[in-house]
């Protein structure tokens, strides 16, 4: 029943409106929004997103800036329908009549609700910081890049502002989900899997403006060179300010005292816009304009340019700036298989992967690594793997890098890769087994190449079985033998026979490729 | 001091006049809003209650003309209103709930907003719900909500449109109680009702509205003197007058002329009469 109690209602000082009360309301639908579980699935997936693969690869910070505005996906995903189920409430649940009575009404109330992207925004910078503190104890090298980072936030904060536009248009019901079909398909067109933005238009045009627009699956630095970050998140900025620019236009229909305000966000929005446009459209001769691949050559033949080189012993390493840190991982890899034949290898340089750019080449004495190398947690070092025996493959004279692939199946020097790699990486004989149990023919672990060489896994066998006999013994043979060991004709057998290992037991030397043979 | 003055105000829509030329005063104390269904009361509160703008006329509440969105906002600063229609933002607790709705009100600092927060769940019976989900709450706890909301900061006048609809009979006292100890205490609270017997005890003055225009303003006890000497008890129903039967076997008819007892007229009868005027003026 109703209480005669008025008297217990205390008198009220004087009344505020404006910005306190919209801070405070801010503040009360943040920590709505913070608790409410679909936000808390939201940062569940996101935190998943950003953390996984960090403990199977050693980190680049250039990946890992925008593998983490990549895994706000979720976040933004939650932020647009939380905030256009938040939106629509108002008159799905009728409380537009009771709202519109209240002192601080319309504005106030929205200006509250955009405040209220303090608590996706909050979380996703939160899945940041978590991302990097990881990030530390994973090897990491390169830079991290704060304006591909920044996106992230930003496209949260651009979600969750759209959801509130959109879930205000009571005459379009379908709006949100439309929206969000929409969303989810420049998502899926932003993919590297469908080579669209990477390699698809050869010009910057407006389909592409869009394509900058959801978080990018992209992870690899050569990618990062086809849209850049600063000017991505200029671009993100002023999509974010006109958009707020619009909520509150129509928050604001009255108008009176704070025009002075949209107007503000107006002039702001419409200048960012202006800039961008002019930044990514209305300059077709500047460098970032010109095909993509053309730039991205360009770029990459800058930086390897400056590349800076550092000797150990009597091999030079050369890393691209932020990855000498790897310099003494790459050295002690191999160091082992340059004893065997230093003069054929001079040293290892850093290469971005399957570029296709030839001027890059640095010669074929060179072994060429990429942006990926082992994590210090990882039991399946694959990466220092294949770089050992790259280093293998030099000095038998089989190819690596930029050289063609051929077929060494059946050659008894593709024995001595393998035996490199397992000999010179901790956990190395546990994937040369693994090989050595495969179908063949073999030419990648995990999907990393072993150098430029088909290899059977006959030789596998053989490298198997060589790896229960000292190195010592091993490298004497193969020094003593060298010239044996680098002809093209004589076989595994013939090598298995060296050590006298039984032949009898090896898989078949024929590959079924069409290569050429190595020669 | 009238709290409320409306002044020639009138409101259309495409093919109805809502609202036309209406004049009125409210002081303190309680005020009741009367009129069959399409008289124009919602229109009428949502126009003092600042959401609906009227095509002309003049509104002023606590001596502030409503009208330029500065005066607007301070008359919001003075009102409580509860709509017609209720709803609530789903997925917040009532005392969460109303603290929002207190940061709406202005009340900025956190210890007075949580004290009238708690008077006000006190004063409309909700303190048994405080932690419940809105959209959890029953029909009647809902309107209770509703009305706790308009309660909230404790404003000087306090629009009311259907505020006893789905309440059970011991909340419908429970609200008179409240509203009539308000509106003693100096506010002023003008209800639209339908449901007669839950105001008339506690107000003041009435208000009739029929087809947009008012057709009594004043005390309730003059608009029962309005149907004296044409309330009836007769033996059977009149052709064309409003009757209705008692419990004793006869029946109650309004109208002139008829062969029949005379009896006390009430504020019912005086309403109804002025209704079949209406209807008869057209």
């Amino acid at each position: 029943m109703l209480t005669d109690s008025p008297q217990q209602v205390t008198p009220l000082g004087s009344r505020l409106y404006g910005l306190q009360p919209a801070l405070l309301l801010a503040r009360l639908e943040a920590i709505t929004i913070a608790r409410h579980p679909f936000m808390l699935i939201a940062v569940a997936a996101a935190l998943w997103f950003s953390l996984r693969g960090l403990r199977t690869d050693a980190v680049v910070w250039q990946s890992l800036s925008v593998q983490g505005a990549g895994s706000t996906l979720p976040l933004a995903v939650a932020s647009f329908l939380l905030g256009s189920t938040m939106a629509s409430g108002d008159w799905r649940d009728q409380t537009e009549e009771f709202l519109d009575s209240l002192l601080n009404r319309r504005l106030i109330q929205t200006l509250g609700r955009i405040g209220g992207a303090a608590a996706p925004v909050g979380y996703s910078i939160l899945i940041m910081i978590v991302t990097l503190v990881v990030g530390l104890t994973g090897r990491p090298a390169g830079e991290i890049i704060w304006t591909e980072l920044a996106a992230g936030p930003t496209l949260v904060a651009i979600s969750w502002i759209v959801g509130l536009a959109v879930g205000g248009f009571r005459r379009f019901r379908a709006a949100p989900s439309l929206v969000l079909v929409s969303y989810l398909f420049l998502q899926l067109l932003g993919s590297p899997d469908l080579e669209i933005g990477a390699s698809g238009p050869s010009q910057f045009d407006l389909g592409q403006l869009l394509l900058w627009v959801p978080p990018s699956a992209f992870e690899s630095p050569f990618e990062l060179l086809l849209r850049p970050s600063t000017l991505r998140i200029l671009y993100l900025v002023s999509i974010l300010l006109a958009v707020v620019a619009l909520v509150i236009r129509r928050a604001d229909r009255a108008g009176a005292g704070h025009r002075w305000l949209l107007a503000t966000v107006v002039i702001v929005g419409a200048a960012s816009a202006t800039l961008g446009y002019q930044v990514v459209l209305a300059e077709p001769n500047a460098a970032w304009a010109a095909p993509s691949l053309d730039r991205a050559r360009a770029d990459w033949s800058k930086l390897t340019a400056n590349q800076e080189c550092e000797s150990i012993g009597s091999l030079s390493y050369c890393a691209y700036p932020g990855f000498d840190s790897w310099i003494e991982e790459w050295s002690r890899t191999i160091s082992p298989a340059a004893r065997l034949a230093e003069a054929r290898v001079r040293g290892v340089v850093q290469r971005p992967e399957n570029t296709g750019f030839d001027d890059m080449d640095p010669g074929p004495e060179w072994l060429i690594t990429d942006f990926s190398w082992d994590n210090p947690h990882s039991d399946s070092p694959v990466n220092s793997f294949a770089l050992a025996a790259g280093a293998g493959n030099l000095t038998v004279g089989l190819p690596t890098g930029f050289q063609e692939t051929c077929d060494a199946g059946g050659q008894g020097r593709s024995i001595v890769p393998l035996w490199t790699a397992a000999t010179s990486v901790d956990g190395g004989i546990e994937l040369l087994q693994r090989l050595a149990q495969s179908t063949g023919p073999i030419r990648s672990i995990d999907g990393v190449p072993l150098g430029n060489a088909a290899i059977g896994t006959d030789a596998a066998a053989v490298a198997l079985a060589l790896t229960e006999r000292s190195r010592e013994e091993v490298t004497e043979v193969f020094v003593a033998r060298y010239d044996e060991l680098v002809d093209p004709t004589t076989t595994t057998n013939e090598v298995a026979g060296w050590f006298v290992i039984a032949s009898s037991d090896l898989g078949p030397s024929e590959l079924q490729v069409s290569l050429p043979a190595c020669g | 001091m009238s709290l409320i003055a409306v002044r020639e105000l009138a409101k259309s829509f495409p093919e109805i006049i809502a609202l036309d030329e209406v004049s009125f005063q409210v002081g303190s104390g309680v005020t009741v809003l009367l009129g069959p269904n399409g008289a124009g009361k919602t229109t009428l509160l949502r126009c003092l209650a600042t959401v609906m703008r009227p095509d002309h006329g003049e509104i002023e509440i606590c001596s502030i003309p409503v009208g330029s969105e500065t005066n607007n906002r301070e008359v919001r600063g003075q009102l409580g209103y509860m709509p017609q229609a209720v709803g609530f933002t789903p997925g917040v607790s009532v005392r969460k709930h109303l603290n929002r709705v207190g940061v709406l009100k202005g009340i900025v600092n956190n210890g007075e907003r949580e004290e009238a927060v708690e008077a006000t769940l006190v004063a409309a019976d909700l303190t048994a719900y405080v932690d419940r989900k809105v959209q959890r709450l029953s029909g009647g706890t809902r309107r209770r909500l509703a009305l706790a909301q308009a309660l909230l900061g404790s404003p000087r006048v306090l629009i009311l449109d259907e505020p006893t609809a789905g309440l059970d009979p011991e909340q419908r006292a429970g609200f008179r109680a409240v509203v009539g100890s308000i509106g003693a205490s100096g506010a002023s609270i003008l209800i639209a009702t339908h449901q007669l017997e839950d105001v008339l005890g506690i107000s003041g003055s009435v208000v009739v509205l029929g087809n947009g225009r008012v057709l009594y303003e004043g005390a309730p006890i003059g608009l029962a003197e309005l149907a004296r000497g044409s309330v009836w008890l007769t033996s059977q129903a009149s052709p064309g007058s409003v009757s209705w039967p008692t419990p004793e076997g006869r029946v109650r008819t309004l109208g002139d002329a008829i062969q029949g007892e005379p009896v006390e007229p009430t504020v019912e009868d005086g309403y109804l009469l002025l209704m079949q005027q209406n209807h008869a003026d057209g």
